[in-house]
């Protein structure tokens, strides 16, 4: 098509605006309320534009109208300019504290910011993170754009209209009573500075892009930072988020400036801490640990590795455990999240990672399986990207999940099943799958073996059957079965699937359920375990396991010699203790020292008596964090850490993409790198280790890491390459599976497992299922969201979730406090009256002073040693 | 109040734009349009709660608060203000302790001030629950008032 722009004859697509084709052709047209091309505003009236054709003449908004043939299109006419000047003018009488890239527009028309008019701040003003300025809003409606479109969130609305007109959260809320995510879309939306973070200001800043130190997602984070400090933070465009990010991401990283980080290295002397030197620190630490080995052998000694730390780090923590201190005794956090999916997924595929990428799921699944994942609150990025993809391009959404989690609002079917039935729910949809037919017979007949095995077992979880045991209609059963057999269709869970003495066999029947349906190496399918930690994949994918290697290779075979020889040492055939063994051997006496390195088993393992007991039980505990956790409490040595932006290294995303951390500030006081910190004990304890970087450590782990050989520092600076990568010139493998399954013979194996009951199921003396997990702001243990003022003020502490009728027979009522029991002990938590399935409460787990693994349970999955942290049975009584 | 508002929602429930509808039906129900009303209809049509608020806050018509048994509409346009309107609206402040806008404390009357009732032959005017009141005093507008049930 051709039209004519400012004289000049120009071939342009149809469908395009005549603000898009005029900067495509260089052509600047002032906009104010222009955001998303294709979603025009039109509220500001500056695109105006003068056009003729087919002999009319005519002015028209440049966003809001699609260019046509023929049309002669003039841009900076006298008359369109003193349109664009009065609208100015009138703006700038309204609203006199402009501010933003709208200002440098009134500089460029000659027009001065100039009114007294003072307007009345609507009630979302009421926050801790987002200022907004009344006085400063034009009312161009960009940031109602950016929450409704961008983040299908529909918190920012318009109220009023006319010149009553502004914007305001829900019904006139504060806004986290509108169910704000404080994303700060808006904020990036707003082109007057009506929208601020609040800790921005007026300084000069230098941008640097880091990796988010919270979830697995591993969005990318533009850090602005002004000397020692960072003033304000948010989603890059660059990476895997592609400019999103959540509370924690924009907001989280306040943490690094607290107070409370620890500067000194300690050492507990006559029952308290006295600071140290750092030498005085390392050799006591190192004469210990060869004393107890000398004394008890090694494996008295066992370490917590950490998925909070980078690969480099984990890679050396465990190198050390294995040929300096000689014990396959370490272990970390993965136990307690995804140490089932490793086992499960490696059973059925041939590999423990998720299969897919954020980037076809976001493009190509035309539905989301989403079980045991509250997305929107644990990976807030990818349950924005579910929720665009549901509203924007009609995918098809299924969650099963005991609670109304976000994502049910935007289900098609939302399953309520009890918690620990997922294998009776699993195989109840893939029996309907086989009695309707729906099953992927040629996928099945080349790709995979065992499939008479499984259509046996489920045989008998027909929906009538399942009914009774989950609780879901059968009705819903075949819906959701059919559903997702009809679509092209994605798997998405997280622990609560993964976090049940069932563990495996939930994991391994939800990777049956995709096999039986096709649904594996292809774009928008998969199975997608959801990695909790920043770097849960990598720590894995390093070895920091007590019965595997680097790269998952076993012990006593002959990887495991080929790595000895590249490490310089004997590496022990004997499998070490897993989290759980570690402290049931720590209060019987068996293991006498521990190192810890970023984890806070005190607060975050089951049964938290018996895990304290046992821990004041050791001789010796080194404790390595940022800050005085509960566990640093009990130990006899605290070592202060660097974080995560204040290091380098590379973190490991769910999506099994290795990506670079660059420093963004210097570490505070004297805390150290974890890697410097460990290559220091280990020199003291005779080990010649000389790595300068952590770049020297890669390089190792490239050598002995068949899956990262292809990646170096260079190659992933600006973005992360996805393993496995095996060779330099590998662009890195975005889905697994695709042709054939890193199994010996290349086939899937269908593992069907039987349903079998919870660890601890209600009766009479404890009628209630308590299951845990995370609210959307608190991380974790709390070590460091709790250290955040707006973050405590927007959750300040623990509740139980309780079902409106439960409520009432106990005559309880919102805020209420409540005792919550279990056979392990109890705890007192405020009341709040949810949308939770009858029967069920939950609590979340950040709260040290009403913590509820008090009351959970470390009964274990046989295979994976991962505890039941989402199902134990507990009694409710008023306080 | 949730149970009534379900109720209208199901009344409308093949309606193609049927917020609108709902919106007038809970209007007319409890004299204004409450937040948790907005919640159940946000709930039950799949929207949240600021979108069926940005829709409704766009007319006028639409209430957000309760309101008095009693809607009294004063006359200000020209006409009635040369007849003494103010004079009248005055008298009615001070007499109920409200300013114009707002709802006695027993709830009893809401008070706005209008341009144009129509009936200027009449003028000053007030209008009480629809019905017309012509050639008002200040005296006469309060007794009229204190009539109503």
């Amino acid at each position: 098509m051709i039209i004519t722009i400012d004289g000049k004859r120009v071939e342009v697509e149809e469908g395009k605006t005549i603000l898009q084709v005029a900067r495509e052709n260089g052509i600047e047209i002032p906009a104010l309320c222009n955001y998303i091309d294709g979603n025009p505003i039109g509220s500001c009236g500056l695109c105006v534009v003068s056009i003729k054709n087919g002999g009319r003449e005519y002015h028209a908004r440049a966003c809001a109208t699609k260019v046509a043939e023929g049309m002669e299109i003039e841009t900076h006419t006298q008359e369109v300019e003193d349109a664009r000047r009065t609208i100015l003018k009138m703006l700038a009488e309204e609203h006199g504290e402009i501010g933003g890239e709208a200002k440098e527009l009134f500089l460029k028309y000659g027009i001065k910011i100039k009114s007294d008019k003072k307007r009345e701040a609507p009630n979302l003003l009421n926050n801790p993170f987002i200022s907004f300025n009344p006085n400063a809003c034009v009312s161009c409606f960009r940031c109602v754009q950016a929450c409704s479109l961008i983040k299908e969130n529909h918190v920012l609305v318009r109220e009023n209209r006319g010149s009553n007109i502004g914007i305001v959260a829900g019904i006139n809320e504060a806004l986290k009573d509108a169910g704000c995510a404080f994303c700060g879309a808006c904020v990036d939306a707003c082109p007057t500075g009506a929208l601020m973070d609040l800790t921005a200001k007026e300084e000069e800043t230098k941008k640097i892009t880091s990796i988010c130190p919270y979830c697995g997602v591993g969005c990318a984070i533009d850090y602005y930072v002004s000397g020692d400090e960072i003033i304000y933070a948010k989603g890059s465009p660059n990476g895997v988020n592609k400019g999103d990010d959540c509370i924690k991401g924009r907001y989280g990283w306040q943490f690094v400036h607290s107070e409370e980080r620890l500067k000194k290295p300690l050492i507990k002397k006559n029952g308290k801490f006295e600071e140290v030197t750092w030498d005085e620190a390392l050799n006591y630490v190192a004469s210990r640990l060869k004393e107890i080995k000398e004394k008890y052998g090694a494996d008295s000694i066992a370490g917590l590795s950490s998925a909070k730390c980078t690969n480099e780090e984990n890679y050396l923590f465990q190198k050390f455990m294995r040929i300096v201190v000689g014990t396959n005794n370490v272990d970390h956090c993965a136990r307690l999240c995804h140490a089932s999916t490793v086992v499960g997924l490696f059973k059925v595929f041939g590999s423990g990672a998720m299969t897919n990428s954020l980037e076809d799921l976001e493009k190509d699944a035309e539905l989301y399986f989403v079980i045991g994942s509250n997305t929107t609150h644990a990976h807030p990025v990818i349950g924005t990207m579910i929720k665009r993809s549901v509203k924007g391009r009609g995918a098809k959404l299924i969650v099963a999940d005991p609670r109304d989690i976000e994502l049910a609002e935007y289900s098609d079917i939302h399953l309520r099943h009890r918690p620990g039935t997922d294998v009776a729910l699993i195989n109840g949809m893939m029996n309907v799958i086989i009695s309707h037919g729906l099953e992927d017979r040629e996928f099945i007949e080349n790709r995979t073996e065992g499939y008479e095995k499984l259509k046996e077992i489920v045989k008998k979880y027909t929906p009538e059957y399942v009914e009774k045991i989950t609780g879901v209609p059968k009705e819903d059963i075949i819906k959701a079965a059919v559903l997702y057999a009809a679509h092209r269709s994605a798997i998405i869970y997280a622990m609560g699937i993964t976090q049940h003495t069932s563990g495996t066999a939930n994991v391994a029947s939800l990777a049956n359920l995709a096999l039986l349906t096709g649904n594996v190496g292809k774009r928008g399918t998969g199975v997608n375990p959801l990695r909790g930690q920043n770097n849960v994949q990598g720590a894995g994918d390093m070895g920091a396991l007590p019965n595997v290697l680097p790269s998952y290779a076993k012990l006593g075979t002959r990887r495991a010699r080929e790595i000895e020889k590249i490490w310089g040492g004997k590496i022990p055939d004997k499998e070490g203790l897993t989290i759980v063994e570690m402290m049931h051997a720590a209060s019987k006496g068996v293991i006498k020292a521990m190192y810890i390195m970023g984890e806070n088993p005190a607060v975050s393992d089951p049964d938290q008596k018996h895990v304290i007991q046992a821990l004041k039980n050791l001789e010796f505990l080194v404790v390595q964090d940022l800050f005085m956790s509960e566990t640093a409490q009990l130990a006899d040595v605290i070592l202060p850490a660097a974080s995560s932006l204040e290091k380098e290294g590379t973190f490991t995303n769910t999506e099994r993409r290795v990506q670079l951390l660059h420093r963004v500030l210097e570490p505070v006081g004297d805390a150290k790198p974890d890697w410097w910190i460990i290559q220091e004990i280990a020199k003291r304890m005779g080990a010649e280790w000389n790595y300068e970087s952590p770049k020297d450590i890669f390089e190792e782990i490239r050598k002995v890491v068949p899956q990262y050989r292809g990646i170096t520092y260079e190659r992933i600076e600006k973005m992360g390459l996805q393993w496995p990568c095996p060779s330099m010139e590998h662009p890195g493998t975005k889905i697994l599976h695709e042709d054939t399954f890193p199994t010996p013979n290349g086939l899937a194996k269908f593992s069907p497992y039987e349903y079998k009951p919870p660890a601890e199921e209600p009766d009479e003396e404890y009628p209630f299922v308590l299951t845990t997990g995370r609210t959307y702001e608190h991380f974790h243990t709390g070590t460091l969201t709790r250290k955040i003022d707006g973050f405590n003020e927007l959750i300040p502490e623990a509740f139980v979730e309780i079902h409106p009728e439960d409520a009432e027979k106990l005559g309880v009522e919102e805020g209420d406090c409540i005792e919550v029991e279990s056979r392990r002990g109890k705890i007192r938590v405020k009341a709040k009256i949810a949308r939770i399935k009858k029967g069920v409460v939950f609590i979340p787990f950040h709260f040290a002073e009403s913590a509820a693994n008090v009351l959970t349970i470390d009964a274990l999955d046989p295979e994976a040693k991962i505890p039941e942290l989402k199902v134990a049975a507990v009694r409710l009584k008023k306080c | 109040m949730e149970e009534k508002v379900r109720k209208i929602i199901y009344k409308h429930r093949n309606d193609d734009s049927k917020l609108l509808a709902i919106l007038h039906d809970v209007q007319n129900e409890f004299g204004y349009i409450p937040e948790d009303a907005i919640k159940t209809i946000a709930k039950e049509l799949g929207m949240k709660k600021g979108e069926v608020y940005d829709a409704a806050s766009f007319y006028s018509f639409f209430k957000f608060k309760p309101e008095g048994k009693h809607e009294v509409m004063i006359c200000d346009c020209i006409v009635c203000y040369i007849k003494g309107s103010e004079r009248i609206i005055e008298r009615i402040e001070k007499e109920f302790g409200v300013k114009m806008g707002e709802t006695t404390k027993d709830g009893k009357f809401t008070f706005k001030i209008v341009e144009g009732l129509g009936h200027c032959e009449h003028s000053p005017v007030m209008m009480v629950d629809g019905k017309i009141y012509g050639d008002l005093t200040p005296d006469k507008a309060v007794e009229i008032l204190r009539g109503c049930e």
